[in-house]
């Protein structure tokens, strides 16, 4: 069983958002709407005081409350461990949103462009067929992100091996200037991302709703 | 002559604020009854379909999702609604204005006295430490 998972090393993020950047652009996500967003706030108090940057997507829950409180069941998790909307299923009724402890999940309520006077970028311009059906959004849909499934099922179909280089991984992963994101799967125990949780301190976010979060932290 | 009529466009406004504000302070007023329920009983009754709660899902009052926790159970609006954040609350719409008209953000830390498991109302949240829910 493969079970694809985040691994984010909060010693060496150090809250530049180009993963928030690099999720933008992949996933062409519309201005006011964020797939990846850095949370920060101050630790201590003076002198010894510190900043913390938490980098917050979609956890990839193991138990997701999305999938559960969906009255149109259009939340799917996938045998790779991967949490999905299914675009033409949603019917905006946004209970995955009022769900989801970690509030990763977005409503479109009216179709933005990048530009400011409205017109369409180039890439927004593409028509729905052109493009991959996760980024087949429109107005009236919650989104959020899908660790680039797009990217994971091109590397499968290839027969690569998903995180293995650029263009396998999550598109906020290698683009990390500290090297703070690792990708891979959870139940290989060879993994980096398995050895990583196994050698250092690692938390899941909010153990408390019993979601098992599949984006570990290292602390 | 244009100084009565911004006068009278001035009063027209000033009725109009009044009228909003009006109706507002109703729906407050209804949403916030409190009746004491069983929260088993109730929620058991929802689910067959003895409560009527509507058909049409939605947070929008008036649909579903307030019709059940305002209307039917009696939650005051404050009891979900808070109006912040603390400042290290890990939650990525913390920064995000709630929807126009709702009277503060939620923690859903509040849903999971009911939306746990075996809790009286759907399942949405796991009890943890139930089932692996600790760190590898």
């Amino acid at each position: 069983m493969v079970r694809y998972g985040l691994v984010i090393d909060l010693a060496k993020c150090i809250g530049c958002r180009s993963c928030v950047a690099a999720c933008k652009v992949e996933n062409m996500v519309q201005p006011g709407n964020y797939w990846n967003f850095v949370l920060e706030y101050e630790q201590g108090k003076y002198p010894s005081v510190r900043r913390i940057f938490v980098p917050m997507n979609c956890q990839h829950c193991e138990n997701p409350p999305c999938v559960k409180a969906c009255p149109a069941k259009a939340i799917s998790k996938n045998e790779y461990g991967v949490v999905l909307i299914d675009y033409e299923k949603c019917r905006g009724y946004r209970y995955c949103i009022a769900a989801c402890p970690y509030g990763v999940i977005h409503f479109i309520d009216k179709e933005k462009t990048l530009y400011p006077n409205g017109e369409k970028t180039p890439y927004e311009a593409l028509p729905a067929e052109a493009r991959h059906p996760l980024h087949r959004k429109k107005p009236g849909v919650a989104e959020k992100c899908t660790l680039c499934w797009h990217r994971i099922e091109k590397a499968l179909k290839e027969g690569k091996k998903p995180g293995s280089d650029y263009d396998t991984s999550p598109a906020c992963v290698p683009v990390c200037p500290a090297g703070a994101r690792y990708f891979g799967d959870l139940d290989d125990p060879s993994s980096e991302v398995s050895r990583l949780i196994a050698s250092r301190r690692a938390i899941q976010l909010k153990k408390e709703y019993g979601t098992r979060p599949q984006v570990y932290y290292l602390v | 002559m244009r100084f009565k009529v911004a006068a009278l466009l001035a009063i027209a406004m000033l009725l109009l604020f009044a009228a909003c504000a009006q109706k507002q302070e109703t729906v407050v007023r209804e949403v916030e009854k409190e009746v004491p329920v069983n929260l088993w009983e109730t929620a058991e009754k929802i689910r067959s379909g003895e409560i009527d709660v509507g058909e049409e899902y939605g947070m929008e009052l008036g649909k579903r999702w307030h019709n059940i926790h305002a209307e039917v159970l009696g939650l005051k609006c404050s009891y979900c609604h808070i109006s912040g954040y603390a400042d290290d609350f890990l939650y990525q719409r913390k920064y995000k204005l709630p929807v126009r008209g709702a009277p503060g953000v939620v923690d859903r830390a509040i849903c999971l006295g009911c939306h746990k498991q075996d809790g009286p109302a759907r399942e949405l949240y796991m009890n943890a430490g139930v089932e692996g829910a600790v760190n590898p």
